[in-house]
């Protein structure tokens, strides 16, 4: 498996706790915590925006789901959604 | 970060005085609307070399100099691993073969998207190339409230910054003027970071700058995402109704290309053969008129008649990109392609194939990855495109004469069988030789808008002239060359012939009439029986007897290569019937068909050699235009050749099968 790319940032939720892109539920917000891996879909992913601690919306759950990132709106594959941990935003 | 390096020194081949211009930018960001606005109808296409990535040049005057604009691959990231985006690095820093370095880059924003767009133009700057950043969709900055201090942001970038609206062509008067003044600048410093030693993430220290920049060039009013967008993706994006959604409007595409692209090719085809007409009347019958009439003319008439349906399409596409729309069909299909291998975008070519596989096989440049894309195009000509209506029409009428519910059921057999064939071919061939994940999709939505037709239109020009270009010629030389087959060498017009012609001329009225085209179709008879095709007929037949067919539907099958629809006419002339019984009397072909005997006496056309035929021709590589298209595309006579062997031996085994069986089960 790949290795983590990202450390997460120190002092936020334990590994345990933690969410992934695609378990969060339709119009949620939540702060990017890591991504694992770095492949070529993951880089377009963060070349668009998607790095740890940028707030993102997810406008559509499913596989493919709907993020909102940075006012644009981008589908994504869950396959690369559970590659994404995130912190729900209250 | 270090620039990437060169492959090779640059090289030097734009003419002396001129200035070269390359234009960068997102995906969407309205780039080749710019390009289009820049540049208009003085624009080429071709290959990069050595690959399947497209360049667009085009060119405009500035004062009195001739400026070179390259349309740049839309990309995100510079340093990304995509093969667009690897060109989009080397030409901008001049280690793309035949181009050499820039003078500048005219660097496109959308305002909309000022954070992640600054992004490339960060990477663009640092390559310290003279930079303008034309900022675009300012009219949807205004009606969403949004307020940019391009001041400020010049003064940020350190480069010229100009507000325009490609769409309506607003503010590129002012771009160019800043383009002039470009020679006199200074490249830009190189973009100050606000952090160095946030860790392992290049992204994150880049975004850290532009969320910097962007924050403080931008004010935001209410901020209102076009309302517009929610409410239609709410319907568009529905795992259910998003597909059907879609369907619907493929289907209206398909019916636009069917019902209006068939009056632009009845009138190619009418043209064409009242050409033909016309020099059969002006010059002495002869080796050289053959070739003329039905070699140039026939061959190039059978090549524009291609033109209706590619340009349909890509109009229509092209509006439907334009629209936004596009991505959404691309994302409600990725789930069900997914399941075969293929991503979402591999759905558009796959149904536009149904009209033409060559426009399909143009279309799949939409597919990023170069696997996907492969397959996509390897696959296609399987499903059943409109050249083969005319085999399936007569097939169905020799199978259920009487019966137009069970011919209507030969025809969704046959459509069916070929989409199922596509998609096994796609599933076998994503599991062997060209095994690999699909690339799981990142896609942007971009909002909607409406479509330019001006661009709708010169998206059209573009896909005829490449078509024209890079098909045109070589359908030609083939149609030619398989011309020369059905013409020599040539034959002694049979006894029973000039017998009746000799007596037709002694006899008057219709009689005389009926003699002369009854000898006429003795002679194209045994003129064809005895020429190389004729020959490759009798030669194959040993390999086509287990499929039920004799040595004539052989010569069908060689004379089919150039286009499917061509064994229509050919079986009416081998079979003594007359090419002209095709267009004016369909059912004394069929009828001639019916009654057509092997040497031993028996049916040739027997339900058995006639579901064997169908089977065949839904399954068989027989169209040398879309051959030529594949090599084209892929960039490799081998991909052409692969696709050609393994749908022959599909097409020869099923139809084996299917003969085989039915014999098996007594039905002949």
């Amino acid at each position: 498996m790949t290795k983590p790319a990202t450390a997460s940032e120190p002092g936020t939720t334990p590994a345990s706790a933690r969410q992934y892109l695609h378990e969060l539920p339709s119009g949620s917000r939540a702060v990017v915590q890591q991504i694992d891996g770095e492949d070529e879909a993951l880089r377009r992913l963060m070349a668009m925006g998607l790095c740890v601690g940028r707030e993102i919306e997810v406008v559509r759950q499913g596989n493919p789901l709907i993020l909102r990132l940075l006012d644009a709106r981008i589908g994504v594959s869950g396959r690369l959604a559970r590659r994404v941990a995130v912190e729900r935003a209250p | 970060m270090s620039p990437p390096a060169a492959c090779c020194p640059p090289l030097k081949t734009v003419a002396r005085g001129a200035c070269r211009l390359v234009l960068a930018g997102n995906p969407n960001s309205g780039k080749t609307t710019l390009f289009n606005a820049l540049t208009g109808l003085r624009a080429q296409t071709a290959n990069y070399p050595g690959t399947t990535v497209e360049r667009r040049v085009g060119r405009f005057k500035l004062a009195d100099m001739e400026i070179e604009v390259v349309d740049l691959p839309g990309c995100y990231d510079l340093k990304a691993m995509s093969e667009e985006e690897r060109i989009a690095a080397d030409v901008i820093t001049g280690a793309c073969p035949n181009t050499g370095r820039p003078d500048a880059a005219i660097l496109v924003v959308d305002v909309m998207n000022l954070s992640r767009s600054l992004f490339l133009v960060s990477q663009v700057i640092e390559m310290k190339l003279p930079v303008v950043v034309a900022l675009n969709m300012m009219d949807l900055a205004l009606a969403d409230g949004l307020r940019v201090d391009t001041a400020k942001l010049a003064r940020e970038l350190g480069c010229p910054v100009v507000p325009i609206i490609a769409r309506t062509g607003r503010g590129v008067p002012e771009l160019r003027a800043a383009l002039q003044r470009l020679k006199d600048l200074p490249t830009p410093a190189k973009p100050a970071r606000t952090c160095s030693a946030c860790g392992e993430c290049p992204f994150k220290a880049r975004y850290a700058w532009t969320d910097s920049v962007a924050a403080r060039c931008l004010e935001h009013g209410a901020v209102q995402t076009n309302p517009w967008t929610e409410k239609l993706d709410r319907v568009l994006t529905h795992p259910v109704i998003g597909i059907i959604a879609f369907l619907s409007v493929m289907l209206g595409v398909f019916f636009l290309i069917f019902r209006i692209a068939h009056i632009p090719m009845d009138l190619i085809d009418s043209l064409f053969s009242g050409l033909g007409a016309w020099i059969e009347q002006r010059m002495p019958a002869g080796d050289l008129r053959s070739l003329l009439v039905n070699g140039v003319v026939g061959g190039m008439g059978g090549m524009l008649v291609f033109l209706p349906q590619i340009c349909i399409l890509f109009f229509c596409l092209s509006l439907l990109e334009d629209t936004g729309y596009l991505a959404r069909a691309a994302f409600v299909m990725d789930r069900v392609m997914r399941r075969v291998g293929l991503p979402g975008k591999a759905f558009v070519p796959l149904l536009s194939a149904h009209a033409c596989a060559i426009p399909g096989i143009m279309s799949t440049r939409v597919i990023e990855d170069k696997r996907d894309r492969l397959v996509t195009i390897l696959v296609l000509p399987l499903v059943s495109c409109s050249a083969r209506i005319p085999v399936y029409s007569m097939l169905a009428a020799l199978l259920f004469a009487h019966d137009a519910w069970k011919a209507a059921l030969v025809f969704t057999g046959a459509y069916t069988l070929g989409l199922v064939a596509a998609i096994v071919a796609a599933f076998a061939l994503k599991h062997s030789i060209l095994k690999g994940e699909t690339r799981p999709l990142v896609l942007e939505l971009p909002s909607y808008k409406m479509p330019s037709l001006r661009t709708a239109f010169l998206v059209m020009l573009d896909r005829a002239g490449v078509f024209v270009r890079k098909a045109g010629t070589v359908i030609l030389l083939i149609s030619i060359a398989l011309w020369a087959l059905a013409t020599y060498p040539r034959s002694t017009p049979p006894a029973e012939a000039l017998a009746l012609q000799q007596r037709a001329t002694s006899l008057a009225g219709d009689e005389a009439r009926d003699m002369q085209s009854q000898a006429e179709r003795l002679i194209h008879h045994s003129a064809l029986a005895n020429s190389t095709a004729g020959r490759l007929g009798h030669w194959i037949e040993p390999v086509l007897r287990p499929l039920g067919f004799d040595w004539q539907i052989g010569i069908g099958i060689v004379s089919s290569f150039a286009a499917r629809e061509a064994v229509v006419s050919t079986l009416a002339v081998v079979y003594g019937v007359g090419e002209d019984a095709v267009q004016k009397n369909p059912q004394s072909l069929y009828d001639s068909l019916r009654r057509a005997q092997r040497s031993d006496g028996s049916k040739v056309f027997t339900a058995a050699t006639c579901a064997s035929l169908l089977v065949f021709y839904v399954l068989a590589m027989q169209c040398l235009a879309t051959q030529v298209i594949t090599r084209r595309e892929t960039n490799s006579l081998k991909w052409s050749v692969f696709q050609f062997a393994y749908m022959t031996v599909l097409a020869y085994t099923a139809s084996w099968i299917v003969f085989q069986g039915l014999r098996a089960l007594g039905i002949s």
